[in-house]
């Protein structure tokens, strides 16, 4: 276990191995965090390495208030969140089909690996990975992510629905169900 | 028919919320390296904003040392007065009136540049010096006009403190202790108001008085006195470096592999040139700064090698070399004409410690931005100072070549140079002036690098070096 106030203060300081301790120590954490809201592994690890630059030169700006987990984490969102808004561009969302009222069977979802998971969010368009993540995983309000993502809450609403339908048909056709419960719609 | 749901946003936060993977671990070598990158570009920027304040403070000082002359210099050199009294003169106030504000008027270009100077209360301001010393060259035209005993050409005296002329003027003239308490008071004014009232003190002392002369004043405006302060250098030199002549390690492998001789590291012979520029400071100090290229060299022969880590580079074969300035990273260059015993592929990835007939040259380039002065001793047709300085040096160049028998084979630079590191010089400068305005000079110097040329700790790279300079100088107005 490392004392993370120390090292937090020593990283401030510009010590190599302070920072490498805390680098080791988040690392497979961030990269978790930053691989959700990546369409892939390079730009998960792009994503990691700008937001762990960004975490050791704002190092000494950390009040010591709150989790430092908690904030770096938030770094590593707004990195992927900044990158985003940089390549902004429209991006065509074809129509597609959409299951409602999808029950997925218990036994299907435990034999669903986060791997996988992984794998089905990373395939969202852009815009809906980022609304899912920051709706339904980080705990965002469509309010916040309006304004983190500088979209009006009615947009950021439809991208998450947009975005659980999706996902949803992908664990089904990935996963199976049962064929009754679905019906089919165009949107 | 499955009773248990779960929603898919459930679904994803509990697998996913808390997900973890260890990312790949060439990713941390990437970071610091960005890191370092970071903490060079903030340190460049510190040295680019030093450089720049340090500029403003020279192009400051040089502003002030020319509107503000010495003390001494303005009674000295650039105030001459002279009364030349015509006893037989029209002896009406309006003409000695007229005199006197012209005194007044002259003394204003300095009163008006040291005005700022005047809260010093004991130290007279060069300018009040040189308005008392017209008054004072006028009360002895006064005094004449009274008296006559004077000469008829009086000199400008002068005093040192605004203390003494007081005592003078009161023992001289006799003037009452209201006057001298008057000039006292209005020393924390503006001079121009000290001539202006000297002005009307005078007219008063004129109307009192029965006879009458004119009085001239000539006055050199200091600003136009400055001539010759500015001069720019070019120069080059021959350096001559000094650095540690061996590698400890050489010896270590030598006995295993006798055919070969121990690697020795010698410092080679460089040129530096650059531009300067001076600003003479007083009659015998010159400061200057510029520009100048300088170069280090280092060669060693019998290099021992050893396989890089291969992950360092992508490209081609890697090695390592360690030198007396630090370790040396190499990658092969073609294959073509490479002696089999420095093949690198032979010694890709591996940790065996290889003695070689190669011969590894290490070139290190700087920019560097000196402020020297220069101490004349002798200032004649041949002149002599004694210069002094300190150098900021920006690493420009680095570059590493590995050869065998003139066959370049592998390239790459010496790892951890500093971006900026600091040296001082001393050398004896010897000038000839060719014209009024050029000189040539040569000038032995001794540079010594103060801190260490690598970042490594266990490594102490101070060069020292050798320059002769030769420099064509020329001296603007």
């Amino acid at each position: 276990m490392i004392n993370l106030e120390e090292t937090i203060q020593k990283c401030a300081s510009g010590d190599r191995k302070a920072q490498t301790t805390l680098y080791n120590h988040f690392a497979s954490k961030m990269y978790g965090v930053c691989l959700r809201y990546s369409k892939d592994s390079a730009e998960a690890e792009d994503n990691l390495q700008d937001g762990f630059i960004r975490v050791f030169l704002k190092i000494d700006q950390f009040g010591f208030k709150g989790s430092f987990e908690g904030w770096m984490r938030r770094i590593m969102v707004n990195t992927a969140l900044e990158k985003f808004r940089k390549n902004n561009h429209l991006f065509a969302v074809e129509d597609m089909v959409v299951y409602e009222n999808v029950q997925v069977a218990e036994e299907t979802i435990s034999s669903i690996s986060a791997g996988d998971l992984l794998k089905i969010i990373q395939e969202l368009p852009p815009r809906y990975r980022m609304v899912f993540n920051l709706y339904a995983i980080e705990g965002y309000s469509h309010q916040e992510i309006a304004k983190l993502m500088n979209i009006n809450e009615g947009t950021s609403k439809s991208n998450l629905s947009r975005a659980r339908a999706i996902l949803q048909k992908k664990v089904i056709d990935e996963f199976g169900l049962e064929k009754n419960t679905v019906t089919t719609t165009l949107c | 028919m499955l009773n248990e749901n779960k929603d898919i946003d459930q679904l994803f936060r509990e697998n996913l919320g808390d997900f973890e993977k260890t990312p790949p671990s060439f990713l941390w070598n990437k970071i610091q390296a960005r890191l370092d990158e970071k903490q060079n570009g903030l340190r460049f920027t510190m040295v680019k904003t030093v450089g720049i304040a340090a500029a403003i403070l020279l192009a400051f000082l040089a502003g002030w040392w020319m509107t503000n002359p010495t003390d001494k210099a303005i009674p000295q050199n650039n105030v001459a007065i002279q009364n030349t009294i015509n006893s037989g003169a029209d002896t009406s106030a309006n003409k000695t009136t007229d005199t006197v504000e012209m005194l007044s008027v002259n003394a204003n270009p300095v009163a008006q540049v040291n005005s700022k100077n005047s809260q010093k209360v004991d130290e007279t301001p060069a300018s009040n010096l040189s308005a008392l010393a017209a008054f004072a060259a006028n009360t002895s035209f006064i005094n004449k006009m009274n008296d006559k005993a004077e000469p008829k050409t009086s000199e400008l005296e002068l005093f040192n403190s605004e203390k003494e002329f007081l005592n003078k003027l009161q023992s001289k003239f006799k003037l009452s202790k209201k006057l001298t308490d008057w000039v006292t008071t209005s020393k924390n004014d503006s001079t121009t108001n000290v001539a202006l009232n000297l002005k009307s003190l005078n007219i008063n002392q004129f109307n009192n008085s029965s006879s009458g002369g004119t009085t001239s004043v000539s006055y050199n405006n200091p600003l136009k006195n400055t001539s010759g302060r500015w001069s720019i250098k070019a120069e080059i030199a021959s350096v001559f470096n000094c650095q540690p002549q061996n590698n400890s390690q050489g010896s270590l492998f030598f006995n295993s592999t006798p055919n070969y001789q121990s690697q020795k590291t010698t410092a080679g012979n460089t040129v530096s040139a650059g531009m300067m520029a001076g600003y003479k400071v007083g009659k015998h100090l010159v400061v200057k700064s510029g520009l100048v290229y300088n170069k280090i060299r280092q060669t060693t022969n019998n290099v021992i090698l050893m396989g890089a880590n291969p992950t360092t580079n992508n490209l081609g074969y890697a090695m390592n070399a360690t030198t007396p300035s630090g370790q040396v990273i190499l990658t092969q260059k073609g294959n073509s004409g490479m002696n089999a015993d420095l093949n690198l592929s032979n010694l890709a990835g591996t940790s065996t410690l290889y003695t070689s007939n190669g011969e590894l040259n290490q070139n290190i380039d700087f920019i560097e931005i000196p402020l020297q002065a220069t101490y004349k001793l002798i200032s004649k047709k041949v002149n002599v100072g004694l210069t002094g300085g300190i150098s900021t040096n920006i690493l420009i160049g680095n570059k590493a070549n590995l050869s065998e028998n003139g066959t370049g084979i592998g390239g790459g630079e010496t790892s951890n140079m500093r971006s900026v590191v600091y040296s001082g010089a001393v050398g004896v400068e010897v000038g000839y002036e060719i014209t009024n305005r050029i000189v040539f000079t040569v000038e032995p110097r001794l540079k010594q690098y103060i801190n260490s040329l690598s970042s490594n700790k266990s490594i102490s790279f101070k060069p020292s070096q050798m320059q002769v300079v030769t420099g064509l100088s020329y001296s603007f107005n």
